[in-house]
């Protein structure tokens, strides 16, 4: 198992696929580990591409500081891990929590990127997810992190993933339980406190950028997504069809075929964000779809989208 | 060398030598916490936090007499040198940088306290199959979750702004005492055959 050292702390990280190829860099999310990102480190490489996969600080088989955790420790750690990738083109994805420290790398650190994929992402906290988010803190603190995942799940993946898993929801939640501290996760919650929102940063975002959203992310609607979509000019958003918060790991074979499609087309130079809005295929290898024309996509219904 | 306690009995109970030693571990642990809360605790209380002093001296009061009626006790020889070991390792640590001498041994209480608390994880260490009926399996579990609630009085007061000058020795002292504290628990839970790689 590889490590990375940042000042006194160790990142634990895991190399998968091709040196030399393309590289995709896949950050967890916020009460996620490395192991999850599983049928990523097959599907990618098989399409050509090398992954990269850690652990955050705090997280997982990585050092958890004791007392603070600053976002600043996260983007530098994973500049440390981009570095190990060599010169070749490199990619980089993470979903919700993950999706934030890629975003603020891609402000940094933009020029090192072929192309930057935020997932269930969000660059400032609205009064939902700050309410949310608080919310879940105190769950954390009272129940411990089984309890944390008791809410997190039913929250971010659909009746269809949940209803064959009901009866085992233990044996699920038990690899999360036993790798995740409940003081590190609260110090990885808690780098929020001083959190400064994103979003007048994120103009200078100029790498081409994909934003997925599940289509009933129900803890980063669509809202939040719109924008990075506003803000982000090279951009396109991509609503994942009938996807929750967590479609990641409920649509692993569509997302690494969006993730790897997406960099197919930026190498090849066919590309265009142009702050286009699409709809995902249901399975993976199907079209990407225009979002209809004159209707809006910020609305669960459909309504026409009001003139300027 | 497994990850968890066991083998397990066929009523899938852990082997009364693990529980022994894992017991008198935590037992060591938090009764010293108690016993250096019991003398933090003042007659009268004249400030509101005090009343979190109240607690925790109770909860790990709690703790050691749970522990000490739900485990199953063998007799160990090494568990005399081991108590010893662990006795030493709870004194103070002095802390050059703060010259309050009630500020620094509330400092190291904290520190001690949050280490313990955040840093041992004993229900990590049940495999699936413990019997969650067993009071020993049940006791592992309780002192888990309720640890994680009393750490909430060791963040808030080395956060807090009275630490706020002394924020790198303090930061410092907390992790020395958590390395300090997982080094014994592995010494301990290798002695008994189990790697404490995850368990930390």
């Amino acid at each position: 198992m590889p490590f990375l050292s940042h000042g006194s702390y160790r990142i634990r990280y895991e190399l998968d696929g091709p040196a030399g190829a393309p590289a995709y860099v896949l950050v967890n999310g916020l009460t996620q580990y490395s192991e999850l990102w599983g049928a990523y480190r097959e599907a990618l490489p098989a399409r050509g591409f090398r992954v990269a996969t850690f652990d955050l600080l705090g997280q997982g088989a990585s050092d958890k500081p004791t007392l603070f955790i600053s976002q600043d420790d996260q983007v530098a750690a994973l500049r440390l891990l981009i570095d190990e990738l060599g010169d070749g083109p490199v990619f980089l994805s993470g979903i919700s929590f993950g999706g934030l420290i890629a975003l603020r790398y891609a402000i940094e650190h933009g020029k090192r990127l072929a192309g930057l994929v935020p997932m269930s992402c969000f660059a400032e906290l609205s009064p939902q997810l700050l309410l949310l988010g608080n919310a879940l803190r105190t769950g954390l603190i009272l129940g411990g992190t089984s309890y944390l995942q008791d809410l997190l799940l039913p929250m971010n993946l659909s009746d269809q993933w949940l209803k064959p898993l009901l009866d085992k929801l233990d044996s699920v939640k038990r690899q999360g339980w036993l790798v995740n501290d409940v003081f590190a996760l609260q110090n990885l919650m808690e780098s929020f406190l001083d959190f400064q929102p994103l979003t007048p940063r994120l103009s200078a975002i100029a790498v081409p950028t994909m934003i997925l959203n599940g289509e009933f992310d129900f803890l980063t609607p669509r809202g939040l997504h719109e924008t990075l979509r506003l803000e982000i000019l090279n951009s396109s958003l991509v609503i994942i069809p009938k996807a929750y918060h967590a479609f990641t790991l409920e649509k692993g074979a569509l997302t690494a075929d969006l993730l790897a499609r997406f960099a197919d087309d930026v190498l090849a130079g066919r590309w265009e964000g142009q702050q286009s809005i699409w709809v995902a295929p249901d399975e993976a290898g199907g079209e990407l779809t225009p979002f209809p024309d004159g209707y809006d996509h910020l609305r669960a219904i459909p309504v026409r989208r009001a003139m300027p | 060398m497994s990850g968890f306690l066991g083998p397990l009995d066929p009523d899938g109970r852990i082997p009364p030598r693990q529980q022994s030693r894992v017991g008198a571990f935590l037992i060591s642990a938090h009764g010293a916490l108690a016993r250096q809360f019991a003398l933090s605790l003042p007659a009268r209380f004249e400030a509101a936090w005090q009343t979190e002093l109240n607690a925790q001296f109770y909860r790990e009061t709690e703790i050691v007499s749970l522990l000490m009626r739900a485990t199953s006790w063998v007799p160990d020889i090494a568990l005399g040198y081991m108590l010893m070991t662990w006795e030493t390792a709870w004194l103070p640590a002095p802390l050059a940088e703060i010259t309050d001498p009630r500020l620094a041994q509330a400092v190291h209480l904290a520190t001690l306290a949050h280490a313990v608390h955040a840093g041992i994880r004993p229900a990590a260490l049940l495999p699936v199959e413990a019997n969650p009926q067993d009071p020993f399996v049940m006791a592992l579990r309780r002192i888990e979750l309720e640890s994680g609630r009393l750490l909430q009085a060791q963040i808030l007061f080395l956060r807090g702004s009275e630490l706020a000058p002394y924020r790198d020795a303090v930061n410092a002292a907390l992790e020395q005492r958590h390395a300090g504290v997982r080094k014994l628990w592995r010494e301990t839970l290798e002695s008994i055959g189990i790697d404490a790689a995850g368990a930390e």
